[in-house]
């Protein structure tokens, strides 16, 4: 005999749950910037690496080479909110971090 | 009959079809041979991730560290657990354990997520859930060994071979493959992309500064990157069809060619990590081309 058909409550809610979840991620990562991981977004966009420099505590500043700090250079983790707390933490003398993209620059304090 | 009934009618259809099991155990040769191939991808970057200076970057949830002298054990046990998937021995063991393995790269640092791990990873449940370690694999030859002195599975003379699966799962994966191209697509209705911007900077840089093409690429590459979405949508929606289900397959090839060869070339790293891609995605239209029939016929 062959397997019976298990079409029980589990595998429909399997089913159905998974099936939901990949249409709604990807749908609700619309609206999110470019290129979202979880939503299909290959290619969809190509933003510019920022340049990033350390300011150290006695005032100095450093400029950080990112692709020697990170295993995987993914442009959607290119953010300061995802990136500024582990820049902060490379080093007890770093006082803020500066990002430059394109013509704009925003320096974030570490200890505010 | 009432709408309600009629859906009812169709989706206890859905749970009874069956699927030929051959080309779902060919479709698990071919997923395991691109999960064995992505291991050595992953395992390069979480050594790359070990080294100290480098950032780790955990999502909310923190998972347990991974240590350099994790990896000598992880690496050879990931490898071998993604053989066992691919030959069919012990499949569902060896497919969970992937599905766990995948998982855990996926959530354990943010620099480790690549679309084509996910894909993978959703593909070897599927293919897991859905026996496809029943032909083509060594638990099918084990099988048979043990019908040879008693029966008690149904087949079609191949003695211990499942010659059906359950349809289901192989749905979800056919699905899945839609919803990937379809948001490919739809995400890429932006002004820099339909203007070609991402293109000029994804693409070879040696191939578009041809003398012969320099000239025409702000014709071109917005051509393209309409063509691009164009095509992405009718993979999405013509696998379904019958009729044109075979122009799918050729806008497939074309379309995964032409990122291997004008995203990768000449970097055979690139190139490599792309046809794994190509392989991931474009392996499921097989079961397009595969009729369900229901289990009670």
């Amino acid at each position: 005999m062959h397997p019976p058909v298990r079409s029980n409550r589990l595998i429909v809610g399997f089913f159905f749950v998974f099936l939901a979840l990949q249409i709604t991620v990807p749908t609700l990562l619309l609206t999110a910037t470019r290129p979202a991981r979880w939503g299909w977004q290959m290619y969809s966009a190509f933003p510019t690496a920022p340049e990033i420099s350390l300011q150290k505590v006695d005032g100095s500043k450093e400029q950080l080479v990112l692709q020697e700090h990170l295993a995987n250079f993914r442009y959607e983790m290119l953010q300061p909110d995802i990136l500024l707390p582990h820049l902060c933490a490379l080093s007890p003398e770093v006082a803020a971090v500066q990002f430059h993209i394109q013509e704009a620059t925003e320096v974030y304090q570490c200890h505010s | 009959m009432s709408l309600l009934s009629s859906t009812r009618q169709v989706t206890t259809n859905v749970f009874k079809q069956e699927m030929a099991s051959f080309p779902v155990g060919l479709l698990r040769l071919l997923i395991g041979t691109a999960a064995i191939c992505t291991s050595f991808e992953v395992f390069v970057l979480l050594t790359k991730l070990t080294r100290p200076g480098m950032i780790h970057i955990p999502y909310a949830i923190r998972l347990p560290e991974i240590e350099s002298a994790h990896l000598t054990f992880l690496i050879p046990v990931t490898f071998i657990v993604a053989l066992l998937f691919t030959v069919g021995w012990h499949t569902r063991l060896a497919g969970a354990t992937l599905v766990v393995g995948i998982t855990y790269t996926l959530l354990y640092d943010q620099q480790l997520y690549s679309n084509h791990l996910y894909l993978l990873g959703l593909l070897v449940l599927l293919l897991t859930i859905s026996d496809s370690g029943s032909r083509l694999s060594l638990d099918a030859v084990r099988s048979r060994a043990r019908a040879s002195t008693s029966t008690g599975v149904e087949n079609d003379g191949h003695r211990g071979r499942l010659t059906t699966v359950q349809a289901w799962p192989l749905l979800l994966i056919k699905m899945q493959i839609s919803v990937v191209y379809f948001f490919a697509a739809v995400t890429k209705l932006t002004p820099d992309y339909l203007a070609g911007g991402v293109i000029a900077n994804v693409f070879n840089g040696d191939v578009l500064s041809t003398p012969s093409l320099a000239a025409w690429l702000p014709l071109l590459l917005p051509v393209l990157a309409y063509a691009s979405i164009g095509v992405e949508l009718f993979i999405a929606t013509a696998l379904w069809f019958p009729k044109i289900r075979w122009g799918a397959l050729l806008a497939g090839v074309v379309l995964h060619g032409t990122i291997v060869f004008s995203m990768g070339w000449p970097n055979p790293l690139l190139m490599f990590q792309l046809t794994v891609f190509a392989v991931t995605i474009m392996a499921p239209y097989l079961l397009f081309f595969v009729d369900s029939r229901n289990a009670n016929s």
